[in-house]
């Protein structure tokens, strides 16, 4: 192989691998011997550039640059410039700086300075979210510091229930003092509260609470997340006094004042209303005889110690849920229920047999008279059956007076 | 009567006010030129000098009226109470804007002090014949000046690529001194 040859080679070499290798230039003469050593200056410096060239692009910025005298060095000298500057450039955008802007690469460039654009818009955009969360925040906690303010000045009570452990999450002032004073337990309360849920739409009912005493609640049911938590939020109006007031209306208005019995209006409406909805039923017409003989001979305060007598009797010889009214001065009503005519003779006998047997003075004047009638859907009004009674109480009461040589 | 004396006496210092007034004094022309004039001042200065004082006294020299100019530049026209980043950032900007060149930084090193910039486009350098020599002396004072101003402290600036010796862009690494 010749000089030329050999020279031709050594340039594929480099051409092809970059170089890196050196000929021995002893092997060459003359002019080939100045062309041998200035292609080991190539073969070198190509090898160097092209090193150096692999480590930028492996993105080690840190390299050792090669000599100055490598002029093939100088355009990756460059780049390595223009990505360490564009790491710089990234590292100030991702604290915060978005002034950055690349105008030196082109169409990079424009994608590099668009996302810039971006970034810092949504950055504008995030802050304006953040600014407005933060002030809703803030209203929020005002206005939940507010309601927590009105809800522990307010009377009624407010009881937070955890929908799932059924445990209480939250109570007012009201609630805390009201569960503490009338002695209630707090877990039965909230028990109650939850199960008693009549229909799922239900959203408002009353309930009766017992602690030292039994207490009546207007109970209004929302559902609602407290503290992430699925509830439901209880408000409890107390209306344990409003129902006593209604119940001593009802008494004014229903009861005969002298012996707490049900007065005529009441037996009216009640009679009415049986006969309207068919519902069976006994009536006893009773009349207090003598009653007028006592209040004109021994005063009117034997007279009503008589007629409370009466009553009471009635009342304590009765049935619970039999009615007893007081009619008139000297005329009282029972209704009894799920009582055939027999019976309620047998009723009225005995306590006629307990008025004569009551050891007062005047017990041998006392009596009463009484007219039956078993209601078989016969009368349309209760003035009819009443005028019935009462002349079945009149007949009763002949016979009794020629009986007992009245 | 004029004082003869006191004239002689004045000593020059250069201070950003005797830039004059650009737009009055060169209401038609502006405030731009060539930048070959401006290269046909430095290099025929800079034949003068190291003509008559050596090239390592040239190159001092040139340096120095670098840390001048760079001392009044940020006086002037920089916010020194920005954090480094953003001083940077600044100084980009008016040297673009002053059409010295295109400064980008490589890196900052705030542990050390070490800092690489490049400055691409260079008024000083850019396109020259490739000598393999550096040639932006004043560059290198130029960042000293800034550098020590917006520091306090002092700086060793050095241009370690020029388009001279064959980079396209001329890097310059500063470290702080001890």
């Amino acid at each position: 192989m010749n000089e030329k040859e050999k020279l031709l080679i050594f340039i594929d070499y480099i051409t092809h691998e970059y170089g890196g290798e050196q000929v021995d230039t002893d092997d060459f003469h003359d002019e080939y011997r100045e062309i041998a050593i200035a292609l080991n200056h190539l073969s070198a410096a190509l090898h160097e550039a092209m090193s150096f060239a692999a480590a930028i692009a492996a993105g080690d910025l840190d390299v050792e640059a090669p000599s100055r005298e490598n002029l093939l060095c100088g355009p990756f000298r460059a780049l390595r410039s223009s990505l360490s500057h564009l790491t710089w450039q990234s590292q100030r955008v991702a604290a915060g700086d978005y002034s950055q802007q690349v105008d030196f690469m082109g169409e990079f460039s424009d994608a590099f300075n668009n996302m810039i654009r971006q970034l810092e818009l949504r950055e504008q955009q995030l802050v304006e979210v953040t600014r407005q969360e933060t002030l809703r925040a803030q209203e929020m906690k005002d206005n939940n510091e507010l309601l927590m303010y009105i809800t522990d000045r307010i009377e009624d009570w407010i009881i937070v229930i955890d929908s799932i452990s059924h445990d209480a999450l939250f109570l007012n002032s009201a609630a805390q003092h009201g569960i503490r004073d009338y002695e209630l337990d707090l877990d039965r309360t909230c028990q109650t509260l939850y199960s008693d849920r009549r229909t799922p739409h239900t959203k408002s009912w009353d309930i009766s609470l017992t602690g030292k005493s039994r207490y009546d609640f207007s109970v209004s049911k929302f559902q609602m997340q407290w503290k992430g938590t699925s509830s439901y939020l209880y408000i409890l109006q107390d209306i344990t006094q409003q129902n006593e007031k209604i119940r001593e209306m009802e008494l004014l208005a229903y009861r005969d004042p002298a012996t707490k019995l049900y007065n005529r209006r009441y037996c009216l409406q009640l009679l009415d209303s049986m006969l309207q909805c068919r519902v069976p039923f006994t009536l006893c017409f009773i009349d207090l005889n003598n009653l007028k003989m006592i209040n004109d001979v021994y005063g009117h305060t034997a007279g009503d110690e008589y007629i409370l007598l009466v009553a009471n009797t009635l009342t304590n010889m009765l049935r619970r849920d039999d009615v007893i009214c007081r009619f008139g001065g000297d005329e009282m009503i029972a209704i009894l229920h799920y009582c055939d005519a027999g019976l309620a003779r047998k009723h009225m006998q005995r306590i006629q047999d307990a008025l004569f047997t009551t050891g007062s003075e005047h017990s041998r004047n006392y009596s009463i008279s009484y007219g039956i009638i078993e209601n078989k859907n016969t009368f349309s009004s209760s003035r009819a059956l009443l005028d019935e009674a009462d002349r079945r109480m009149y007949a009763f009461k002949q016979n009794f007076k020629q009986e007992h040589s009245l | 009567m004029f004082d003869y004396t006191k004239k002689e006496s004045i000593t020059y210092k250069f201070s950003w006010d005797q830039l004059g007034d650009i737009a009055i004094g060169r209401e038609n022309l502006g405030a731009q030129m060539p930048v070959t004039v401006y290269r046909l001042l430095e290099y025929c200065i800079k034949e003068v000098l190291e003509e008559d004082y050596g090239k390592e006294q040239m190159h001092r020299i040139f340096q120095k009226a670098g840390i001048i100019a760079g001392r009044e530049l940020a006086h002037n026209l920089l916010d020194l109470s920005v954090d480094i980043h953003t001083f940077f950032g600044q100084l980009q900007d008016v040297l673009k804007n002053m059409q010295v060149g295109i400064l980008r930084v490589e890196k900052i090193d705030e542990s050390t002090g070490t800092i690489y910039v490049t400055v691409a486009e260079d008024l000083d350098c850019s396109g020259l014949p490739v000598t393999g020599e550096t040639v932006c002396f004043y560059d290198e004072g130029l960042i000293k000046g800034v550098l020590d101003t917006y520091t306090n402290c002092s700086y060793t600036v050095e241009e370690i690529d020029c388009w001279s010796t064959g980079a396209r862009v001329c890097r310059f690494r500063a470290n702080k001194e001890a």
